[in-house]
């Protein structure tokens, strides 16, 4: 009980709020609240829902990097393609 | 459990590495893009599908203006990243830079409940604000 009191699992707070500044979309701030729920499962004996918390925090940041990250991607191939039809 | 030791610590070496490469790219980029100006300029996704600022709205403008000197102009284009961004700066700082515990201050009071509490609520109601009055 002690070992496990000592290793609670990573929130993953900095990803959750790069997110919400960076890839200005809402999932950065559901992974804010799933970061900020984690210490509280934890110290409540909620172990697994507390790593499920850590880890789903982790997942709506990358899903909102991944989204913005396809939309620049997208938004670049458009503006080439938008670039050499003119030049047609 | 002495080699998963090394690789932690190899893992915090590189992104202690990688973070300052990535800022200073981002600065050089963006001390010279005006996006404004260019067409190369990522446009947020949450604009181009419903046409109303999203909270994080601005960040490009703002790096520009910042970075060039303009910095009044820069928090006018978007007054809460005078929250985000200290705080994301502060965040990244505590979370791979905290070498002897220089930012354990810094870390207890980001990490607060009470505090990140505020920082959505606020995020909630900048965002209310930009979509009602169109800023």
């Amino acid at each position: 009980m002690i070992e496990r009191k000592e290793n609670c699992p990573d929130t993953n707070l900095v990803w959750a709020i790069l997110c919400t500044v960076l890839c200005c979309l809402p999932l950065g701030i559901v992974a804010i609240l799933k970061s900020t729920s984690v210490e509280k499962l934890w110290n409540q004996g909620r172990y697994d829902e507390a790593q499920k918390a850590a880890d789903d925090a982790k997942k709506y940041s990358i899903w909102g990097a991944v989204i913005a990250g396809i939309g620049i991607i997208l938004y670049i191939i458009l503006m080439v393609f938008a670039v050499v039809a003119g030049q047609m | 459990m002495l080699l998963l030791q090394v690789k932690c610590n190899m893992r915090i070496t590189t992104i202690r590495v990688i973070i300052p490469v990535v800022v200073l790219s981002i600065g050089i980029i963006y001390y010279y893009l005006a996006p404004e100006e260019t067409i190369w300029s990522p446009k947020c996704l949450w604009w181009l599908a419903t046409g109303t600022y999203c909270p994080s709205c601005g960040v490009q403008r703002f790096l520009h203006l910042f970075l060039t000197g303009r910095i009044v102009d820069a928090f006018r284009v978007n007054p809460f990243l005078l929250i985000s961004l200290p705080y994301a700066v502060l965040a990244v700082l505590g979370k791979w830079y905290n070498i002897n515990g220089v930012f354990a201050k810094s870390n207890q009071i980001l990490y607060s409940r009470t505090v990140l509490i505020t920082y959505v609520v606020l995020f909630f109601i900048w965002w209310g604000i930009r979509i009602i009055f169109n800023v």
